[in-house]
């Protein structure tokens, strides 16, 4: 989307100009007229000096006078329409922007290759962007338009006064170079120990979370450590707090020297200026508009000027984080932008082929040299212990990870070579960690569904029925169409096992080929749990099915059930082989049963 | 709710804060403003001087005394400003964390659920926006009284010693300005309280399309586009609200543009005229219209900022003070050392805005029972635990422990004795050790961190954890990342850990995996020995092992007994068991 340049924060120009290119360039130009109005007043003001001491020396009102008048005072009328026309195409743009730059954040964030999700750099940087997102495009153009402003408006006091005398108008101009370094330096060390006081105010931001977020309500309430951790919480933003304060300290000491001598310069100035007055080559209406105007720029310099070139800084580091974000790998899209969209294949067979994984970042491997065959119409039982890598299988599966060693087919297709959004047309997946999408009910049910408002109540109510939902729906206000969650004002919140329920009805409403339940029932209770079951195993929907589980009770049916120990499929077969195996299964089996004889 | 704020009070809260630190600040302050308004009459003097010379009346150093008057007025006002600025930035921040800690304070003594109620949420999350307000509010005052106040008067005199008409400019100039904001803030105090809904939709929507807890399956089912959609719908929305009051208040501001322009111009008039009447010397002329643009300056930051500033960290004190203000639960009253009997009588339950989830439960739970609860979800067995640990008070009857009403007991203290698993317990970022002994000051008797895990059945290697009990459970801030089972598993550890009468498990073992699952079950029971455990399971094989069991559905008691009398006479447990057990027990019949 853009290019990496040699002048980076120009991104802030041409980001704005693709988005809003009327009020961009209306500000520029309007930028450009302001900045020309501080050099018009010293001529206009001069005149009006001159004429006046004339006029008061002869006693007489001259047509010249009147004249002079008429432009001073003509030039701060247009300078306040210039005013009034720039504030409300600067409110326009504003929201304007904010707006397109947001959905452009948003939309990148929401394609990233999967596995930069789970990366901890790139959440670190995307947390860094998203940070007044809003504001940060208008807010880089201002500073630019900022600095132009005051490029000009130095400038123009440099020429009037060069035209005066060569020398002095260099020595103003050397005001200017003074600033710069030393307010660049400070920008630059801002923005570092920026990001390690950022770091420290995190941690601070997740206690304050822990101290206040509704989830933390009854464990907060429990343990009743609300104390114990608010000091943790204050030691820690204190560090957070010290650290930028340390920072705050040093660029004042270094904007206060310099400004302090760039005073020093302008009264300089004022004083060397005396020598050209007294010998006739400025008149005392020049010495006194362009000493005032000096004054004027440097008082307005004092904060400002540091502040825009230490905001530039910032700005700029911003830009090369942007850059770096934008590109990052992304899926597959269309022209327009919009995830692709793929019809969905029969599936025949799934193949992994001596498939070894370890996550990026890490040394040990997870899944170790992992073979097998899961033919259509069958139901495959995944069964293990915690962290033996059921969950990590599937995500390879998905093609959410790629980097892994060995094959994995899907109707003699390697998954590399599929699209995401192709791939994931083959699947209904029920997560084990599943998200909760606060909106109506019937939209929770059908968002996998690209026909989601053909869906008939009928086809839901049975799926409602079958996850043992029906009664929720009842008890719900307006029914199907509750809007759960606390968004809303009249929004109902469903019980952690209905939320779960839900999106397990969510992943049996899409209709994949292939379905993959991960623990989908944790929540539910013996009679659904059993139903979901037989009717999965029943081959009523879809074409295969994957149920990762640790209820060994219900999956005595299934076609086939894979032991996963250690990386490895450590024994497969039916139940009652795996019985007769007497290995892990059959020991865990044991163990399950006990509290039911 | 819509009462006056006592100013006053704001004030001192941030004074207090540090009150040497705030007397430097505004010291440098006023040296700032005092200077800054010399600065007029050193010009004067510089400009006339100028005059003089330009006619070779003086020598040059008569006039280079006035140009260094001048430079040492610069010099200290940017001095005054330096110093007072950093003091500011850190007393900013100090008085942020003290507004903050207070907020936190606050939270914990709400009636948990307060929590569950949208406004409550909305008004905190406003509360919370305020928190910096004070000190910024307090700031702008403080910055009229030392920098502006002095400021205007010393150059009000100065320009009335000119010309007593001239010293008109201050208010012709300040007024139109002042009404202007005065308007505008009215039409900003509101908008805060009007879009707070609508940004927690768009951050809801966002992290839909977007956020790493999410992405997987919205993803997969191929509705990232949809929630774009959404999130644009609520930003255009929440946008042209911004953008309507934005306009009102930009109309506002042109109206008073102009009177102020009217203003300057008259001032410009006054001057001109008195120059040719011979009142006033051109030099002065000059001076005071060079100094002008410094007051107008100072104007413009006072009111167009600094005042509307100040309608804007008004309406933010307003949302911290009304929540800060905001009844919580009662926090004196009984604390209990010892659950004998907890006893529920005819209660009845309903979240703010629902229907009753419980209806009618009454029911009587010994010392040293440990009692089941089954049925279905969404029966209310989770609403029922937490009313048996306190954490809510019946809408309607009493739960009462060895005979006193809970409503009647100190609220902050009613889990004193008690501990708990829950369904959606928490995973903290903290440190292993740290996400254990959150749960209590004091553990239990001869309970030590390493044995709650241990019993939770947690080994501490060192692949999984490697800074030991230090290992930092997040990787966001560079620890490690640990499966649901184990974080299971120390959500467990953490509810053993609590010395504790009662204890409730809420479906403690759903992402556990079998082997240890009958461990832990066994731990269960050792741990629910000497005290009331009530423990939410789907799982009958443990409801089996316990002392009473209840079956729940609906938002009542279906049945209650042990669970052979159940098996005989309650037929929807007998179902419940059969469909559970036929997974076992039906490979060997």
């Amino acid at each position: 989307m853009m290019k990496n340049s040699k002048f980076p924060s120009l991104q802030y120009i041409s980001f704005s100009m693709r988005h809003a290119a009327g009020y961009t360039g209306a500000l520029i130009f309007l930028r450009l007229a302001q900045a020309l109005m501080p050099a018009v007043q010293i001529l206009t003001l001069a005149g009006l000096l001159d004429r006046a001491q004339e006029a008061f020396v002869a006693r007489k009102f001259t047509d010249a006078l009147y004249l002079s008048i008429f432009l001073f005072v003509g030039f701060i009328l247009l300078d306040t329409v210039l005013n009034i026309i720039s504030s409300y195409v600067r409110m326009k743009y504003e929201i304007k922007i904010g707006m397109e730059y947001d959905r452009s954040l948003l939309m990148k964030k929401s394609r990233l290759i999967y596995y930069l999700t789970e990366d901890q750099n790139t959440q670190e940087l995307v947390s860094r962007l998203s940070e007044e997102s809003a504001e940060r495009m208008a807010k880089g153009l201002q500073n630019l338009l900022d600095l132009f402003e005051y490029g000009i408006r130095i400038a123009g006091v440099a020429v009037i006064v060069l035209t005066a005398h060569v020398g002095i108008g260099l020595a103003v101009m050397a005001i200017f170079a003074i600033m710069l370094p030393v307010a660049k330096k400070c920008g630059e060390e801002d923005y570092e120990a920026y990001t390690e006081a950022d770091k420290q105010m995190r941690k601070a931001a997740y206690l304050q979370q822990v101290l206040g977020h509704r989830d933390y309500a009854d464990e907060r309430k429990t343990f009743a450590y609300t104390d114990k951790i608010n000091e943790k919480w204050e030691l820690q933003h204190d560090k957070g707090r010290k650290m930028s304060q340390a920072v705050t300290k040093k660029n004042f000491i270094h904007i206060k020297a310099a400004s302090m001598l760039t005073v020093m310069l302008a009264v300089s100035a004022a004083a060397l200026l005396l020598f050209p007055l007294r010998k006739g080559m400025m008149t005392v209406g020049g010495y006194v508009s362009i000493v005032t105007a000096i004054i004027n720029l440097t008082k307005l310099m004092s904060w400002n000027l540091a502040y825009i070139i230490e905001d530039f800084t910032v700005c700029k580091e911003y830009i090369m984080d942007l850059l770096t974000f934008w590109q990052l790998p992304e899926i597959e899209t269309d022209e327009k932008g919009k995830i692709m969209q793929s019809s969905r294949e029969k599936i025949e067979k799934i193949v992994f082929q001596k498939v070894s994984f370890r996550y990026p970042g890490c040394e040990n491997y997870v899944l170790k040299d992992m073979s097998f065959t899961l033919e259509k119409g069958n139901t495959y039982a995944i069964v293990g212990e915690n962290g033996a890598g059921k969950t990590t299988l599937i995500k390879l599966l998905l093609g959410l990870y790629r980097e892994y060693e060995g094959e994995i087919y899907i109707n003699g297709r390697e998954i590399r070579q599929i699209g995401e959004s192709e791939l994931f047309s083959y699947f209904s997946v029920a997560y084990q960690h599943f998200p909760r999408y606060e909106m109506s009910l019937r939209d929770n049910l059908v968002l996998g569904r690209a026909d989601a408002r053909g869906v008939s109540d009928e086809e839901i109510r049975k799926w409602v029925g079958l996850l043992g939902l029906t009664d929720c729906v009842k008890r719900l206000p307006a029914g199907l169409d509750t809007e759960i969650g606390r968004l809303e004002e009249a929004g109902q919140d469903l019980s952690g096992g209905e939320w779960q329920r839900v999106a397990v009805a969510r992943a049996l409403l899409v209709d994949g080929p292939i379905q993959i339940m991960d623990e989908p029932t944790a929540a539910l209770d013996p009679i659904h749990e059993s139903e979901l079951f037989e009717k999965l195993i029943s081959g009523e929907t879809g074409d295969l099915h994957i149920l990762i589980t640790h209820r060994l009770g219900g999956i005595r049916n299934a076609s086939e059930i894979l032991v996963v120990q250690d990386g490895r499929i450590g024994e497969c077969g039916t139940h009652e082989e795996l019985l007769q195996k007497h290995g892990l299964y059959a020991e865990m089996f044991e163990k399950q049963k006990r509290w039911y004889v | 709710m819509k009462k006056r704020l006592n100013l006053f009070t704001v004030f001192r809260d941030v004074w207090r804060v540090a009150p040497v630190k705030f007397f430097w600040e505004y010291f440098f302050t006023a040296v700032d403003g005092i200077a800054l308004a010399l600065t007029a009459v050193a010009l004067e003097k510089l400009f006339a001087a100028v005059l003089l010379f330009a006619e070779g009346k003086i020598f040059v150093w008569d006039v280079l005394r006035a140009v260094l008057v001048l430079l040492l007025l610069y010099l200290a006002s940017e001095a005054g400003s330096g110093i007072a600025s950093y003091l500011g930035e850190t007393y900013s921040g100090l008085t942020v964390q003290k507004m903050r800690k207070r907020i936190h304070e606050k939270q914990g003594r709400f009636h948990t659920i307060d929590f569950e109620e949208p406004e409550f949420l909305n008004e905190m999350q406003r509360a919370c926006a305020g928190a910096w307000q004070q000190r910024a509010f307090a700031n702008i005052i403080m910055d009229i009284l030392t920098l502006y106040l002095p400021y205007f008067l010393i150059y009000g005199v100065y320009l009335y010693r000119r010309k007593p008409v001239l010293a008109l400019a201050i208010p012709l100039i300040f007024l139109p300005k002042l009404l202007a904001q005065v308007i505008k803030s009215r039409m900003y105090l509101d908008l805060e309280e009007k879009t707070a809904p609508l940004a927690r939709k768009e951050e809801a929507y966002a992290s839909y399309a977007a956020e790493r807890d999410y992405v997987k399956e919205t993803r997969l089912l191929n509705t990232v586009d949809i929630f774009i959609e959404r999130w644009r719908g609520v930003r255009s929305r929440h946008d042209q609200l911004i953008l309507k009051v934005q306009k009102r208040a930009y109309f506002a501001e042109i109206a008073a543009l102009l009177l102020h322009l009217a203003g300057y111009a008259g001032v410009i008039g006054i001057l001109l005229v008195s120059v040719f009447k011979g009142d006033i010397a051109v030099s002065a002329f000059a001076a005071v219209f060079a100094s002008l643009s410094a007051l107008i300056e100072q104007m413009d930051e006072l009111i167009g900022e600094r005042f509307g500033e100040l309608a804007e960290n008004y309406a933010g004190i307003k949302n911290y003070r009304a929540f800060m203000e905001r009844e919580t639960a009662p926090q004196e009253g009984g604390e209990l050392e010892e659950y004998r009997e907890i006893n529920l009588k005819k209660v009845c339950f309903s979240y703010p805005g629902g229907e009753d989830v419980l209806k009618d439960i009454d029911l009587t739970i010994n010392e040293r029972t440990r009692l089941a609860v089954v049925g279905e979800n969404g029966s209310g067995k989770t609403t029922l635990a937490r009313l048996i640990l306190g954490l809510y008070i019946p809408t309607e009857g009493e739960v009462c422990y060895n005979g006193i009403s809970t409503a009647r007991l100190c609220y902050g203290k009613l889990q004193k004795q008690a501990s708990a698993v829950f369904q959606n317990f928490r995973k903290y970022k903290m440190t292993l050790c740290e996400n254990i002994d959150i749960a209590a000051d004091e553990p239990a008797a001869q309970m030590g961190v390493e044995e709650a895990l241990n019993q939770a059945g947690i080994t501490l290697s060192k692949e999984v954890f490697p800074e030991h009990l230090n290992t930092m459970l997040a990787k966001e801030f560079g620890g490690v990342d640990l499966s649901g089972g184990q974080w299971q598993r120390i959500a467990i550890a953490r509810g053993i850990y609590k010395k504790s009468g009662l204890i409730v498990l809420d479906e403690p073992t759903a992402a556990i995996d079998p082997m240890q699952e009958y461990e832990l079950y066994q731990t269960f029971l050792n741990v629910a020995k000497e005290k009331i455990a009530v423990i939410v399971t789907h799982r009958l094989g443990l409801a089996k092992a316990c002392d009473k069991i209840i079956v729940m559905q609906e938002g009542r008691i279906l049945d209650a007994g042990c669970h052979e009398e159940l098996l005989a006479r309650c037929e929807y447990y007998k179902r419940l068991w059969d469909v559970q057990a036929a997974g076992y027990v039906t490979a060997y019949n």
